[in-house]
């Protein structure tokens, strides 16, 4: 029952908020967006790890097809729904900060958004996930083609036909499943009690890497990215880096490591190699940005492919892993996002070149930014650092020369991500930014809570572990039966 | 060759011969005629396969109705007949000996015949039976038709009546 | 039967209307009496077989077509209201002309005999070969008409010499026992002949490549809302027509023309698609869009039985509900803008919201993005077609289906980001019964895309 409500009290609140016209519309959806994280908190209060589905409800939708309406929680999915809960608010504060135009539109879209979000994390129909899926993205894509920046027609018709080119496939890989299922029904268990052979494997692993490594997105298929990241509101970038991203990784997990693990062993290496060479790439790449808004967007794409490398490896650690780093780099990146909005705010910028000295004006800042830059390249007691180290295990159990050439992004990152803090806060005074003013008391209490989530999440990562366990050692089961089975 | 099939390519030769006249003459007379004869060897074919009805509606509907309004728009419209002259060599050798020659093969072929001619019941005539199809079982297409030529007449009745508009609001500007 | 019956009996009304002093109330007239029509067709004829005169069918399948295609005369009746009609004079007429035009559409859907066939393409067609030219001033739309006429005939003459091969094999022009004679010789030259022309003729009435080339000129040509009649009630007949032809005169499609229809497919929705990417008037878009759409309507054609029909059902109601506002929308931007070029589009989100809305949802639908109604259409045709063994043809479908996200969006991204700032024009805003309408219409796509299950319930029972 819990799950539907999240599900379905944005929607409601998506349609209250427009309603509620443009003066009020931000209060009303931040408000709607607090009482969403009260109710995820209160379901992961009750959640309970060992019967793995939590929250389950099943009903009948389009009966002439099986299709269901199918949704529940297990530890997997927990995880994701407490991230798009936590961070909704925060993005919206963030609208309201940016003093958006047609503000009811925008946050009625953004709640649409986490309606979609949040189906798209709990269903166990495979076309209740491709429904959300699809779902989620049309309000992103208005969101960035009203409130982006000029060049938002062209980033955003790429990104969008980008992420469709995926789906469609995937559709077609759904539907041939859903044939091959001998009660022709779309849920998780018949699915995943599927045996295809390797041939048909490959195909549906096909289609199925091409839509979530799109999303994610893996090296070369993430030319979309940058110019969408930069192109978007602010707002808008941290739901596609915070939440959107995170559905590749989640489809990985959910639906390609059990349905088609042969194809999985065969080809996930080329998956972990590309993923591998993103990494680096984009890591040199992130050296020579003068925005840093582009500089974050492809650091974005050094960690995702990191992750995503730790899930293709289809160990305990390695998703285990995957699961708490993407907690981790959702927290992370919405609060570097918030940073970025603070700063244009104050000095109309974000050319690296530009800026300088900030520190002088705005101190209480410059500890905020610090420490988010330092959970970001992963250092000891922040949130990053053991999804990291755990994700380096996993790969290092996989290949030890693809670790050491991945090892190199620990030194790159805290190259990049350490010398554009120096260029934007340290250095002189800049006497552009003279009357530069610190943050207000609304700012610092957005930034509080991720602050301290950032800290409680690297000394006690166990909270995210042990929800995920009994989940992911139970997927791992169900997909050596899968393999065992064909062999 | 049997005599249907002389008389089947004959005709075949007088409709397509007659409707590619059709097609290259540039003088509305000619081509009239030629519509003629082309709807005529029709006939002719309807005729030989049998379908002595269709055959006479052929002639009394399109020749008989059809055309001659046709000559008579052609004749109302005609501006000068030297616009559309058209040069063709011999033109009065050609024009005597083209119809002597068909006349002359369907005699030659056609008085043979004659007196097979004899018994009236050996092709029965299909307008009784086809009459009592049309009344009987196939009445809904025989109404549908009549839907239809209303739907052919309030068309053309709607196209004919605001060219009248159109001419009367020019008169006026005038 | 009755719904043919009353349906000619209101376009007569319609055409005297003005002697007898209708004019007036002639629209609200035909609307309560279209709407009765549909209500006693669906009292008297579901689940209520019955050949009549063994020239006309009338089974459930007929039923639910004519009840969809008498709903999109309603609609469009509704929609129109506003347009140039009102400046006509004789306005009784156009509205005859649509409902005669129905008619055929209605005897399209059931047909059991082939010159039934004729007579419906033929009663469907005419009208409509006149209403094209109806806008006497522009010469275009004289040009759409002779056009539309002269390729038309054309095709309607390909379809009476198949119809004559037809005969000529099977001594016959009824389709019980065409089929009856198809389960028993498998092979004549004369009978593939008919059936061939047929398939062909056909294709030219749902403008399938390469017989397509008449639709956009023709679309652009003819006047904003008898374009919309004939991009969505004619191939909404066309489509179900043929259908009911295949079902009923062939008891398992013929291997030559299931490859022919799968060919046909194929090269309509790659044409279809990648045309209307290099179109830059709306009108035109929607022509190719209708060709494409065409194309994968034509992979559910070779698949039989109930789940095909209903299939059939759900895609072509997504499609007309779909296709009818965007033309509304079309018509009220270009009597403001003057023309119907996708610059005229700009800025449409800030000057009427409501129309910008009711033109994205359409368009999303007719992209097939769920939550809309042509998502489901889009889904459950790709999931016949690929249980049915056309699983290249769906690939082809995919891909054309990414092409056409292209021009659809295009629209939209107009539509939302304008350079100049610009206020609300209420000269744009529709009168209360077409917003009525359009309301209805954009509850229905999201109904139909979020519970397709009660029209997939009813097409099984087809």
């Amino acid at each position: 029952m819990i799950t539907t409500f999240l599900i379905g009290f944005p929607l409601l609140a998506a349609l209250f908020v427009y309603l509620s016209g443009n003066k009020l519309a931000g209060k009303v959806a931040v408000i709607a967006s607090l009482l969403e994280l009260a109710a995820g908190i209160s379901a992961f209060l009750d959640f309970n790890p060992i019967i793995i589905w939590n929250f389950e409800q099943r009903i009948e939708w389009i009966s002439n097809l099986n299709i269901e309406y199918y949704v529940g929680m297990d530890g997997i999915s927990l995880v994701l729904v407490l991230l798009t809960v936590l961070l909704l608010p925060v993005i919206l504060i963030t609208g309201l900060l940016s003093k958006l135009k047609d503000t009811a539109a925008f946050y009625s879209l953004a709640l649409l958004m986490q309606s979609a979000l949040i189906g798209v994390f709990t269903a166990k129909d495979v076309f209740l996930f491709y429904i959300f899926w699809e779902l989620a993205l049309l309000p992103i894509y208005f969101i960035c083609l009203q409130w982006g920046d000029e060049n938002r027609k062209a980033t955003t018709f790429k990104f969008f036909i980008y992420t469709l080119v995926g789906s469609l496939f995937m559709l077609v890989a759904i539907i041939y499943l859903y044939l091959q299922t001998p009660d022709h029904s779309y849920s998780m268990e018949s699915l995943y009690s599927l045996r295809l052979d390797s041939i048909d494997q490959t195909f549906v692993f096909l289609a199925f890497v091409l839509a979530f490594g799109i999303k994610m997105p893996i090296f070369p298929l993430h030319t979309w990215q940058p110019a969408t990241y930069t192109s978007a509101p602010t707002a808008g970038t941290m739901l596609l880096s915070g939440i959107m991203l995170k559905m590749g990784i989640y489809g990985v997990i959910r639906w390609v490591i059990p349905i088609t693990p042969i194809a999985l062993e065969s080809y996930g290496c080329w998956v972990i190699i590309a993923a591998v060479i993103g990494i680096l790439y984009s890591s040199i790449l992130a050296l020579q940005q003068q925005n840093y808004k582009t500089l974050i967007a492809y650091v974005s794409i050094a960690h995702v492919g990191l992750i995503a490398a730790g899930v293709f490896s289809a160990s305990f650690i390695g998703i285990q892993a995957s699961l708490i780093q993407m907690f981790a780099h959702g927290i992370n990146v919405v609060g570097i996002f918030l940073i970025i909005e603070l700063i244009v705010k104050r000095t109309g910028t974000l050319e690296l070149s530009k800026l300088g000295g900030l520190r002088h004006q705005a101190p209480i800042l410059n500890v905020f930014f610090l420490i988010i830059v330092m959970a970001s390249i992963a250092l000891p007691l922040t949130n990053g650092f053991v999804g990291e180290f755990m994700l380096f295990v996993a790969l290092f159990q996989y290949s030890p020369i693809l670790t050491a050439i991945a090892g190199l992004t620990i030194i790159l990152g805290a190259v990049y991500m350490l010398s554009s803090f120096q260029k934007i806060m340290l250095g002189d005074v800049n006497p552009n930014y003279s009357h530069v003013q610190d943050v207000t008391l609304g700012e610092a209490l957005t930034l509080v809570p991720l602050i301290a989530l950032i800290i409680i999440m690297g000394i006690f990562p166990n909270i995210v572990l042990e929800q995920t366990e009994a989940s992911v050692e139970m997927l791992l089961q169900s997909m050596q039966k899968t393999v065992s089975s064909i062999n | 060759m049997s005599n249907i099939l002389f008389f089947f390519i004959f005709f075949s030769v007088q409709t397509i011969g007659s409707a590619v006249v059709i097609l290259f003459t540039r003088n509305v007379m000619y081509a009239v005629t030629a519509l003629l004869s082309s709807l005529l060897g029709v006939a002719a074919l309807f005729v030989l396969a049998g379908a002595d009805v269709l055959g006479v509606i052929q002639i009394i509907v399109y020749i008989g109705g059809v055309l001659v309004l046709t000559l008579f728009g052609v004749m109302y419209t005609y501006q000068s007949p030297k616009r559309y002259q058209e040069s063709i060599p011999h033109k009065k050798s050609v024009f005597i000996l083209i119809p002597l020659l068909f006349v002359l093969v369907l005699l030659v072929q056609a008085l043979p015949l004659l007196p097979m001619i004899d018994d009236p019941y050996q092709h029965a005539s299909k307008v009784e039976v086809t009459g009592m199809l049309w009344l009987t079982e196939y009445l809904p297409i025989f109404e549908w038709i009549g839907f239809l030529l209303l739907v052919v007449l309030i068309g053309a009745g709607w196209i004919g009546s605001t060219l009248v508009q159109e001419d009367k609001s020019k008169g006026e500007q005038v | 039967m009755k719904a043919i019956i009353f349906t000619s009996a209101l376009g007569i009304l319609a055409m005297i209307s003005e002697i007898i002093g209708l004019k007036k109330i002639i629209l609200p007239l035909l609307i309560v009496g279209l709407l009765l029509t549909i209500g006693v067709n669906i009292y008297t004829e579901w689940n209520y077989t019955q050949v009549y005169y063994g020239m006309m069918l009338a089974d459930n399948y007929y039923v639910a077509f004519s009840t969809v295609l008498l709903s999109i005369t309603v609609l469009w009746l509704l929609l129109s209201s506003e347009s140039y009609l009102n400046e006509e004079y004789n306005r009784g007429d156009h509205y005859a002309l649509i409902l005669f035009s129905t008619v055929g559409g209605l005897l399209l859907v059931s047909f059991n005999n082939l010159a039934t066939l004729f007579m419906g393409v033929e009663i469907l067609s005419i009208p409509l070969y006149i209403l094209a030219g109806s806008d006497k001033n522009n010469k275009y739309s004289i040009e759409a008409s002779i056009k539309y006429f002269l390729l038309g005939s054309f095709a309607t003459g390909i379809m009476l010499l198949g119809i004559a091969l037809l005969y000529g094999a099977t001594g016959t022009f009824d389709l019980g026992l065409i089929a009856q004679y198809n389960a028993k010789n498998m092979d004549n030259t004369l009978y593939y002949g008919g059936t061939l022309l047929l398939t062909l003729s056909f294709a030219f009435k749902v403008s399938a490549v390469p017989f397509h080339f008449w639709a956009p000129d023709v679309y652009t040509g003819a006047p904003t809302f008898i374009t919309a009649f004939m991009s969505a009630f004619v191939k909404v007949a066309a489509f179900a027509g043929f259908y009911h032809f295949i079902q009923q005169a062939y008891l398992s499609i013929p291997l030559p023309m299931e490859n022919t229809i799968i060919l046909l497919s194929g090269a309509t929705i790659l044409v279809g698609n990648i045309a209307a990417v290099y179109q830059t008037d709306m009108k035109r878009i929607l022509a190719f869009s209708g060709i494409a759409q065409a194309g994968y309507l034509l992979l559910l054609l070779p698949i039989q039985g109930e789940l095909g029909k209903s299939s059939l059902l759900v895609y072509l109601i997504a499609y007309g509900i779909a296709n009818l506002p965007a033309f509304y929308v079309l018509y009220k931007v270009s009597r403001i803008g003057g023309s119907t070029n996708l610059e005229s589009f700009e800025g449409l989100g800030k000057k009427q919201p409501i129309l910008a809305l009711v033109l994205t949802l359409s368009m999303i639908s007719l992209a097939g993005l769920p939550p809309a109604a042509g998502f489901f259409g889009k889904f459950y045709l790709f999931t016949l077609s690929i249980n049915n063994g056309y699983l290249w043809s769906v690939l082809i479908a995919v891909i054309g289906s990414l092409i056409s996200i292209y021009y659809y969006f295009k629209v939209i991204i107009r539509m939302y980001t304008s350079t100049e700032s610009t206020t609300g024009d209420s000269s744009l805003s529709p009168s209360l019964q077409v917003y009525v309408t359009l309301v209805v219409l954009l509850v229905s796509i999201l109904i139909l895309g979020l519970f397709p299950d009660i029209l997939v319930s009813i097409g099984r029972l087809l």
